[in-house]
């Protein structure tokens, strides 16, 4: 049971670090179809599985230079905000047309990504003062493609809207703002595929944080199971950052798209199953 | 707008070196060590599991007994039974730990960026942190699962 959990947890590390998301996405369907664990428990071993990935993951992507902090910081005032709108309305809307609404936006988000599915590098993006004001932009060294990246940000309102929604889903359902907030830079804010995902990978954490210890509380993190998910997760995600820098941001990309696919799917599904 | 331009003119020129070296160092390792830590005492709690209940611990279903307290006073639970090492105790120990660490490391970056004079990016950050003790404090306040 242990070494299952531990084993699990490695492989939602890896994929989480690559991908720029908590990993939940893999560990709560592992948890509750595999090994049969209450929703509960799986939810909060995906809790722990997102703080450590994406502190474990951010950690080196920061060192790096690949995680843009500024970026990440000023979007996390979007999503923390968004978190907190969404606690307030949770009683006023109903998750069935929540579902449909961001099952119809991942989808879009996938078309979206597969016209830019060959795409390497943004290259040149049209001037926006607000991010020249945030000074959002920054360089990194590609390790795939053996020279230093230098980029800026731009549509950065549509980005910040993007980035409040995400913070509005991920309070009121608890899933899928990593994927969103990966959409928001690069498509919308069009940033390097892999400063998008190793900034969302440092503000998923940060998001998440902010609940945990609600969870933790209530005693949804049993040390059992919580013990292997951290430490899964954790050697999953040093082995994914090394992963990570040899890849080509089109290889992230193709990676990515399945994952977006499946998540629209099954929410879509879940909209129209539920009353 | 003119001294946010002339900030970008300032930090963007030499570029390559040394932008936000302060604020990144610092994440950087707070995180990294904030992790290390965190999974040090966790190894350690296993230990001692395995010294306690032995190999038997790792293979059988893991107790997921229902906590019976629903409040916050169960993370004073957990540190008044840090005292004698009981091992599910200690693991709980460092999963606070790594719950806390990103938390603590947006405050820090608050007084990073201050040291730098970027007063933007000081009121940003100090706006998430605010957030996310908010967070803390309403309860459901953000994601539940992140990502």
């Amino acid at each position: 049971m242990f070494f299952v959990i531990f084993l699990v947890s490695v492989a939602a590390g890896i994929g989480g670090a690559i991908l720029g998301l908590g990993g939940g996405i893999i560990i709560v369907p592992a948890l509750t179809l595999l090994l049969n664990l209450p929703i509960r428990f799986a939810i909060g071993a995906s809790i722990v599985a997102v703080i450590a990935g994406s502190s474990g993951a951010a950690a080196a992507y920061i060192r790096d230079r690949m995680t843009n902090l500024r970026i990440g910081l000023a979007l996390e005032v979007m999503t923390t905000t968004g978190a907190l709108t969404g606690a307030f309305v949770a009683g006023y809307v109903s998750p069935h047309w929540l579902y449909l609404i961001f099952g119809l936006l991942l989808g879009y988000s996938a078309v979206a990504l597969l016209g830019r599915l060959k795409l390497e590098l943004p290259g040149q993006v049209p001037y926006d003062p607000l991010a020249a004001r945030l000074r959002f932009s920054g360089d990194y060294y590609d390790q795939a493609l053996g020279q230093r990246v230098a980029y800026r940000a731009t549509g950065v309102i549509p980005g910040a809207v993007m980035m409040y929604l995400a913070g509005i889903f991920s309070g009121l359902l608890g899933i899928g703002s990593g994927l969103f907030k990966v959409m928001a830079m690069d498509v919308a804010m069009r940033l390097p595929m892999k400063v998008s995902t190793s900034t969302s990978n440092f503000m998923v954490g940060v998001t998440a944080a902010a609940s945990a210890s609600v969870y933790f509380a209530r005693g949804d993190i049993p040390a059992p199971i919580a013990a292997p998910v951290a430490l899964g997760v954790l050697g999953g995600a040093w082995f994914g950052t090394n992963i990570m820098g040899h890849l080509r941001n089109t290889t992230i990309r193709k990676l990515f798209i399945p994952v977006l696919v499946v998540v629209a799917v099954s929410m879509i599904a879940k909209a129209i199953r539920s009353p | 707008m003119k001294t946010g331009l002339g900030q970008v003119a300032r930090t963007g020129a030499p570029g390559a070196a040394g932008a936000d070296m302060g604020p990144r160092v610092l994440v950087s390792s707070m995180l990294r060590y904030g992790v290390l830590l965190a999974s040090a005492v966790i190894v350690a709690g296993l230990v001692f599991l395995l010294i306690q209940v032995g190999p038997r611990a790792f293979l059988s279903m893991p107790k997921t007994s229902i906590s019976e307290s629903t409040d916050l006073t169960s993370i004073r639970a957990v540190v008044r039974e840090l005292l004698p090492p009981e091992p599910e105790a200690v693991i709980e120990a460092g999963i606070l730990l790594l719950i806390v660490t990103p938390v603590l490391t947006v405050g820090a970056t608050a007084i990073a960026f201050a040291m730098e004079r970027d007063w933007l990016y000081v009121a940003i950050t100090t706006f998430v942190f605010t957030m996310l003790l908010l967070g803390f404090a309403i309860g459901r306040g953000s994601s539940p699962g992140g990502g």
